[in-house]
């Protein structure tokens, strides 16, 4: 399938060939030993005949049975990497129906006022932070000048104009964990802003002067990543151009820091270092995956501002480059409407984040008729989605998943069509992680990089870049960051590490689910013998979890069988235990709460966060009673207020009315079992 | 699940005829189904759109998982079974299905027992020195037969040293390796 060449210019070990065909190799003549034998045969003696054959036999014995033992390990590294995709997705789809949940709840008369009332509050702080559009009141609130750089501060000083010097000295202060000072962030970015604001929506890349470009997927906060790329293709400069195809913050733990590197780079180096917006480039998004915890976590008092300014920031991003006139780079990808001329025209600033743009949340709680919106501006809102959140498919043609989803599916049919309208050669983009660090698809018109190495596991995946250089195919770089070994891990090495980690992420998704799938197992268990089949148990857990995975596969991984082949199925939750801090007797009732309640986290925290404008980390009770008891009717859990006000309180944490929500969530853990499970006999 | 029986294994049906049980073809039937959900998990894998099919590079893959040892020209006579001219490049599910269960049920590619696998390297081990090195694998296993390429080489060479400093392989101790059975 990979057939392009691609160099690793030093890691040898680690790259793969190209994949085998089961052909067997024209080095060597024949497929089958006997045939073999009958051209070499003729020519001996007997008994050097019977030798010949013996040796040869002997050869493909081992041969046969290594491939084999190879072929196992590829399937458990096939599997792990199925669950993390799974898990992902499914979270994903979490977020977008939460979304969609929300808008419908806006344009229904809803029978509950609470719900309407979260909504809103959600919705409207998913619109803007701060309805800050105005130029004058955006420079007050996040002028550096407010904030003082005390005597103590031991970190980097960085001051106008911003040069090379400051790109080292930064690089050099992030290897080492510093945190830049808030001052100098607000610089940076008002610099950085400064200069996107007089970008067109679409980067014009030339290889003409430098004979190439190298283009960079996603990062996703991976401090680690970016410095190995700099290391093998050189820092950026003038001579040295760099295009990020977005999602550089969100899900790593050192956004900020890539994000500011990247963003010095393009001051210093304005003409030959581009930046192409993500879907993660958007403060919705942040508000789930990591970014804001971060900023929050980084930056205390200052968080607001920075997140304020990066909202803005975001918004002035590029949605694209174009190099040559005819290789297309964008984050996501395309769809049957993408139109080059059209995008051109857009005023992009509008769309301060891109999944849920200000025009379709009203000012306030009365108005709300999505209906009204023109029919041009929905489209326009569909060109800038489609670029950031589009994913190819493989069989032809083009389906959205709504205006309010993200972006559409689309097929061969769709990249030749665009291809040829716009007379470009090549699709690059990224969004999704390969295994290989990229990919290539639809006749090789479509190129997906990605630049996170290791992003669900130690060993996960690899990481790539691109050099795009004047009049040769693409050159691919992989690469992998390994923070504590030098030593590059084998095949058999990495597959455990992977495997590993998936295992334990879905004994935690057993534990988190345990009421209700003991529930389930007791129904088809109606002679109480403890034990259920093998198939009984995948479809329970499939749908339980409403996770769709080769469950048999990994069965001996996750559960004991007995002699007989059925499922113990107690020994489903062996491993894995949910704990939460509370002084007060347990029951049934309030661990099945407890479990609705770990499983919603990242739902929850969202919301909450959302709820929480002044980033304290603190909202009312009722603010959080009326969340969980909202989402509750999204998902079909039944939060019921009166109890979660309960646990709440005996958490010890209600003062005052307010609730920590940071604290509360953090009650909730998932503990290893040491002891292990005694066979009953 | 459970119906009532007599002494005769006959089953009284909804009008109360009753038809005599054939467990034979029962037990056929059920191992049948249990061989088609094996058989079906292991495809579903490398069904990356699940649309039903799988490119034909994984074929070999997904028939060691289940468990079988075909040489690599016994794979490509099964891959030529079960291609469709019209797309060469993947393998659809009920091809699959058909000509696997077919392969299973005969018990066809079980390999060889694990005695036969130590004498292999006893057959190459021309000097009877009880290992072989690093030189002498490469020159069989990379040239001859069914070559290896440098990758899977390298992940030999990685499993069947008995350090990494004396090029040696021990090949007894290394012949349980090969033959793991996966946990199934």
């Amino acid at each position: 399938m990979f057939s392009e060449r691609w160099l690793c210019f030093c890691c040898p070990p680690m790259h793969k060939s190209p994949r085998r065909t089961i052909v067997a190799p024209i080095e060597q003549n024949p497929i089958q030993p006997e045939s073999r034998l009958q051209l070499q045969t003729s020519r001996l003696s007997n008994r050097q005949k019977q030798k010949s054959e013996l040796h040869l036999a002997a050869v493909v014995i081992i041969q046969t049975w290594f491939r084999r033992r190879r072929a196992l390990f590829e399937i458990r590294r096939k599997t792990a990497w199925t669950i993390y995709q799974n898990i992902e997705y499914a979270g994903e789809q979490n977020q977008l129906k939460l979304y969609n949940f929300f808008l419908e709840l806006m344009q229904t008369v809803s029978k509950n006022p609470r719900d309407a009332t979260v909504a809103a509050k959600v919705l409207r702080r998913s619109s803007s932070l701060s309805g800050l559009t105005e130029e004058l009141e955006l420079k007050q609130l996040t002028s550096p000048t407010i904030i003082n750089v005390e005597s103590s501060y031991q970190g980097p000083h960085i001051d106008k104009p911003i040069n090379r010097e400051h790109f080292e000295a930064l690089i050099l202060a992030f290897q080492r964990g510093e945190l830049l000072h808030a001052h100098y962030v607000l610089l940076i970015l008002h610099e950085l802003r400064h200069i996107l604001k007089n970008l067109p929506n679409i980067n014009i890349v030339s290889t003409h002067q430098t004979t190439c470009v190298t283009v960079v997927g996603d990062l996703h906060g991976s401090l680690a990543d970016l410095m190995i790329i700099f290391h093998k293709n050189g820092l950026p400069s003038n001579e040295n151009p760099y295009i990020f195809n977005g999602d550089i913050v969100d899900r790593g733990f050192q956004s900020i820091e890539v994000f500011l590197l990247i963003s010095v780079a393009l001051i210093v180096y304005p003409n030959n270092i581009y930046l192409n917006r993500g879907n993660h480039e958007d403060h919705v998004l942040n508000l789930r995956y990591g970014f804001m915890k971060e900023i929050i976590h980084k930056y205390k008092s200052h968080a607001t501002r920075l997140l304020h300014l990066f909202e803005n920031i975001y918004s002035w991003l590029p949605v694209a480059s174009l190099i040559d006139d005819h290789i297309f780079v964008t984050h996501g990808g395309i769809s049957n409407i993408t139109d080059l001329t059209i995008i051109n025209q857009i005023k992009r600033q509008k769309y301060v984040s891109v999944l849920s743009p200000s025009f379709i949340i009203p000012p306030n709680e009365d108005e709300f008729q999505i209906g009204n919106i023109p029919n041009d501006l929905l489209l326009e809102w569909r060109q800038i989605l489609d670029l950031l959140w589009s994913d190819p498919k493989q069989s032809d043609g083009c389906e959205p998943n709504t205006y309010r989803g993200g972006g559409c599916y689309w097929g061969p049919d769709v990249t030749n069509d665009i291809l040829e309208k716009h007379k470009w050669s090549l699709l690059i983009r990224s969004h999704e992680c390969k295994e290989e660090g990229f990919d290539y698809t639809h006749d090789k018109k479509v190129l997906t990089v990605f630049s996170a190495s290791n992003y669900y596991a130690v060993g996960s995946n690899r990481g790539a870049y691109v050099k795009v250089i004047t009049n040769q195919p693409p050159l691919i770089v992989q690469f992998v960051s390994t923070k504590s070994s030098h030593k590059s891990l084998t095949l058999w090495e990495r597959v455990s590490h992977v495997e590993e980690q998936a295992i334990q992420n879905l004994l935690e998704k057993f534990s988190v689910n345990q009421n209700r799938l003991i529930r389930e197992f007791a129904v088809v268990d109606r002679k109480k013998t403890g034990r259920i089949s093998i198939n009984e148990w995948c479809d329970i857990v499939s749908r339980v979890l409403n996770l769709h995975l080769p469950w048999r596969t990994l069965k001996s991984r996750l559960v004991q069988t007995d002699s007989d082949g059925s499922i113990i199925y107690e020994s489903t939750f062996r491993f894995k235990q949910l704990q939460f801090t509370l002084n007060v007797p347990t029951s049934e009732r309030r661990t099945s709460l407890c479990q609705a309640i770990y499983r919603n986290k990242d739902l929850l925290e969202t919301v909450f966060r959302a709820i929480d404008k002044d980033n304290s980390g603190v909202i009312s009770m009722k603010e959080f009673t009326d969340v969980c008891v909202s989402l509750g009717h999204h998902n079909g859990t039944k939060f019921d207020g009166k109890q979660i006000m309960d646990l709440a309180a005996s958490i010890d944490l209600d003062k005052n009315g307010v609730i920590d929500f940071n604290e509360f969530l953090e009650a909730f853990r998932i503990v290893d079992i040491t002891d292990h499970f005694d066979d009953e006999s | 699940m459970a119906t009532s029986t007599d002494a005769t294994g006959a089953v009284p049906d909804q009008e109360n005829r009753v038809t005599l049980r054939d467990p034979i073809r029962e037990s056929e039937e059920r191992a049948n189904q249990a061989r088609i959900k094996r058989l079906t998990d292991a495809f579903n894998v490398f069904d990356q759109e699940s649309n039903n099919t799988i490119p034909s590079t994984e074929l070999g893959t997904v028939i060691r998982s289940l468990g079988l040892v075909p040489t690599e020209g016994e794979l490509q006579d099964i891959l030529s079974e079960m291609s469709d001219d019209s797309n060469p490049d993947s393998i659809h599910l009920e091809r699959f299905l058909n000509v696997m269960n077919m392969i299973l049920k005969d018990r066809r590619y079980q390999g060889e027992p694990e005695s036969k696998i130590l004498r292999a390297f006893q057959v190459l081990d021309t000097q009877n020195n009880g290992y072989l090195t690093e030189e002498e694998f490469r020159n069989y296993l990379c040239k001859e037969g069914e070559p290896f390429n440098e990758e899977e080489f390298q992940d030999f060479m990685t499993i069947a040293l008995d350090d990494e400093t004396n090029h040696k392989c021990t090949y007894k101790d290394f012949v349980q390796h090969l033959v793991v059975e996966e946990n199934d």
